[in-house]
């Protein structure tokens, strides 16, 4: 008996319905298996970078990766897409170093035997507080990691999702490193007193580049060292940093020298004076590198530069709409490099956003010696100009106004060299015995005020990172450096109040005209922002409106004529 | 091709009623208004959509059934579905025609909201790849809220009924992961529960990142639902 045509259709439709059904659901998880993606962020923000495939790629043994996270927190529901992010990473991390990585996710708000173990290893929520109708209530945010790899354990207390897979990469390295690289420092700092057990170590008020030791010490041992004593330079020292030393002896000179020629990785940060960042007293004090600097085409200048792109201090309080605020002016000895100012073809200064710098000389680089090469990293705005060095240096308004009279009449502005580096193999200064000449790496500042703790403690600038980047570059770890920076590009939005200032002259001495404009701009930035609102909102309106009265005259006289059409005929 | 000769019909003819331009002018309207005037652009400083398309799950829950609820109810209440189920296309191609017409409808409407990413490439330095993640999610998510819309519209003849019943069902889909869902379940149907959440789907792609699983998903849903459309408009067709 055969079935009739529409019962056969009937069926062969069902089925093949029935059939998509069925298969939707295994190829939909098949492919959530694949974990398939493709980032189209301009900085690849939601993707491992080369430094960290390279390094999952390596693995040679099991790395356990145990996340401390809880997703659902009552009143902070805003914060999970960004939350997620480590999670999703971590999904990365797990598939990129298959078959060597496991990562479990467990969650101490649920499980008690999470929240012992999160203790005993140092992970620690973050408490937050929320308003309810009851009142306010406390949740509990984990957001720990613990790697373990081998017989070692590393742990990162509390993810910032931003800077995950930097955390992550830097303690995935130490895992697989046997032993922290070691930077050693030279300087005229007074030295640390022995710890006493017990009590917490005192800092010398003298330790001035105490903070530059605590922001490398996240990745490297940081060593005080005398270049005078034999075999100061160890093994294991991967680059020294110079940090404005006083009249550096002939000895030091040539173990330096010594360990440069071999190559040896060096960071100079070398003027002849050194700024009081509180007081702004000057203190004269040759290096004793100079000539030695000079032998490889490098000279910093004593002059200042003075730089339109710089910080503004607040110089006076004034009343405005009520209020005390401060007035603020330009320093231009407190140069901000940012933009053309930071090389972008420098793997140290690309990703940097800003770089602060006070009371900097000028860098020249002149004639190298053969086998060697200069590149610039930082340098001044075009809207930069030298001073004497010995032009005072208050952040005082008339100070201020004078040095910015001095600097304008001294003809136009350029752009000045502040760091850069040399490479290649250093002809010795000196005789050396049993000299083994390599490639080695100079990195000179012209400011030795650059990572000062006072400079490198404003969270604000970049000088942190820029101190980080270096540090990574010398020591061979340049992969870490676009870490670093990712996720961290601010896109601030156009401040109209800001530009309405700027198009008015900008701040004046006035009180009452700064009152004025201050209220000018706030008026403006409102009505602006009052515009582009209500355009966005009210433009697609009246489009199609207008669209809709086309569309409705179209059908009218297409009927009209119809109408007519039909009537003649 | 069939499917395409339906969907410039079902296209056109939302707009030979107030209702296709409505949605058309509501859509970009409200969310430029949500954007700008309600949310926090200004205060927060950032040139960044994501607020932007936090709020596109939500416009749809309401605009989507609002767009589909007229496509099957209407032909059946006006007595045109039993014409158009005698015309020399197979129940497919009916089926696809009417979901791609819908959805070019949203792309329009979409469209509209250009103006969003623009005003923000004026007003500061914006990343694209986000923008792009944004709209092809709310692509995705419209297609998956449509194919929900088609299938209840199929269901009834009443379209205020249809687009009730879109607006429930888009609501289950957009709060089934939440957290006072999951954290009531043991864990793995809390996650199983999540992977259905269409809004978690939404904003790994939101984020810039076209993650293929969550792609998947809603041609996934989109899939399941349009086929059982098609078995509801079958089963009519022969009763």
């Amino acid at each position: 008996m055969s079935l009739a045509p529409a019962s056969k259709a009937r069926r062969q439709s069902r089925w093949t319905m029935l059939l998509v059904l069925l298969l939707v659901v295994p190829i939909v998880a098949l492919i959530n298996q694949l974990h398939w993606r493709v980032d189209f962020t301009e900085e690849h923000a939601y993707s491992l970078s080369p430094a960290t495939v390279q390094m999952l790629e390596d693995l040679d043994d099991r790395l356990q990766v145990k996340l401390y996270f809880n997703r659902d927190i009552e009143g902070a529901e805003t914060l999970l897409p960004a939350r997620l992010v480590i999670e999703d990473l971590l999904n990365e991390i797990e598939r990129r170093g298959a078959p060597w990585v496991s990562v479990e996710t467990v969650d101490p708000t649920t499980d008690l035997a999470a929240q012992r173990d999160a203790e005993h290893v140092g992970v620690q929520p973050v408490e937050l507080q929320s308003q309810d109708v009851g009142g306010f209530s406390a949740s509990l945010l984990y957001q720990g990691l613990e790697l373990r790899y081998q017989n070692r354990s590393e742990v990162i207390p509390f993810l910032t999702p931003n800077e995950f897979e930097f955390a992550f990469t830097v303690r995935l390295a130490e895992l697989q490193r046997a032993q922290r690289p070691v930077i050693g420092m030279v300087s005229d700092e007074p030295l640390l007193p022995p710890q006493m057990p017990g009590a917490p170590r005192q800092v010398p008020e003298g330790r001035i580049y105490e903070q530059l030791r605590v922001t490398l010490g996240q990745r490297y041992a940081v060593r005080d060292i005398d270049l005078s004593e034999e075999g100061a330079i160890a093994s294991d020292i991967v680059a020294i940093i110079v940090a404005s030393p006083h009249n550096l002896s002939q000895a030091k000179l040539e173990a330096l020298d010594r360990y440069l020629a071999e190559g040896g990785h060096v960071l100079v940060m070398q003027d002849s004076d050194y700024v009081d960042p509180a007081t702004q007293a000057t203190e004269l004090r040759p290096t004793g590198l100079e000539s030695w600097l000079a032998s490889y085409g490098v000279a910093v200048g004593s002059e200042y530069v003075f730089d339109e792109e710089c910080v503004q201090i607040t110089v006076r309080q004034q009343v405005v709409n009520g209020e005390l605020v401060g007035v603020r002016a330009p320093y231009g000895f407190g140069l901000l490099a940012s933009g053309q100012s930071l090389v972008k073809d420098h793997i140290v200064t690309s990703q940097l956003e800003q770089v602060a710098m006070f009371w900097a000389h000028p860098l020249w680089l002149g004639a190298l010696p053969a086998g060697l090469e200069a590149e610039t990293m930082i340098s001044s705005s075009a809207q930069s100009w030298l001073l004497p060095g010995d032009s005072p240096l208050e952040m005082s308004e008339a100070n201020i106004k004078a040095l910015r009279e001095e600097a304008f009449a001294t003809g136009p502005g350029k752009p000045y060299a502040l760091a850069a580096s040399v490479r290649g193999v250093f002809p010795p200064n000196f005789d050396h015995a049993d000299l083994e000449p390599a490639e080695g790496l100079m990195v000179v500042i012209s400011n030795s005020e650059l990572f000062h703790n006072v400079t490198l403690g404003a969270s604000s600038s970049g000088n942190a990172d820029f101190a980080s980047n270096l540090a990574d570059w010398m020591a061979q770890d340049a992969g870490l450096i676009e870490l670093r920076s990712r996720g961290k590009k601010n896109r601030p939005l156009l401040d109209f109040a800001s530009s309405y200032v700027n198009s008015h002259g900008g701040w004046t001495e006035d009180d009452s005209s700064n009152e004025q404009l201050d209220r000018a701009a706030i008026s403006f930035r409102r009505s602006r922002q009052r515009l582009i609102a209500w355009a966005n909102v009210l433009v697609p309106v009246i489009v199609v409106f207008v669209l809709g009265m086309l569309h409705r005259a179209f059908h009218r006289r297409r009927a009209r004529k119809t109408f007519q059409a039909g009537s003649k005929s | 091709m069939r499917s395409l000769l339906i969907a410039k019909r079902e296209f056109f003819t939302a707009f030979d009623s107030p209702v296709g331009y409505v949605v058309l002018a509501l859509f970009p309207a409200l969310a430029s208004a949500l954007f700008f005037v309600l949310g926090p652009l200004f205060l927060v400083g950032e040139t960044s959509m994501r607020d932007f398309f936090s709020w596109i799950p939500w416009l749809l829950v309401v605009l989507a059934p609002a767009i589909a609820m007229r496509i099957w109810a209407e032909e059946r209440r006006s007595g045109t579905e039993e014409l158009l189920l005698t015309f020399p296309f197979q129940l497919g191609h009916l089926v696809l025609g009417k979901f791609f017409g819908a959805w070019a409808i949203l792309g329009v409407a979409l469209l509209f909201t250009a103006g969003v990413p623009l005003t923000l490439e004026l007003l500061g330095d914006l990343d694209w790849g986000p923008v792009l993640g944004g709209y092809v999610s709310a692509m995705l998510l419209g297609g998956a809220s449509l194919a929900i819309g088609l299938y209840l519209s199929a269901c009834t003849s009443n379209q205020i009924v249809a687009w009730l019943l879109g607006v429930v069902v888009l609501m289950f889909f957009n709060l089934i992961g939440g957290a006072a869902t999951t954290s009531a379940m043991p864990p793995s149907v809390g996650r199983i529960l999540l992977s259905l959440d269409f809004g978690e789907h939404f904003h790994s792609i939101t984020r810039g990142v076209i993650d293929f699983g969550s792609v998947a998903f809603y041609f996934g849903v989109m899939a399941v639902f349009l086929c059982a459309n098609g078995l509801v408009i079958e089963r009519r067709r022969w009763s």
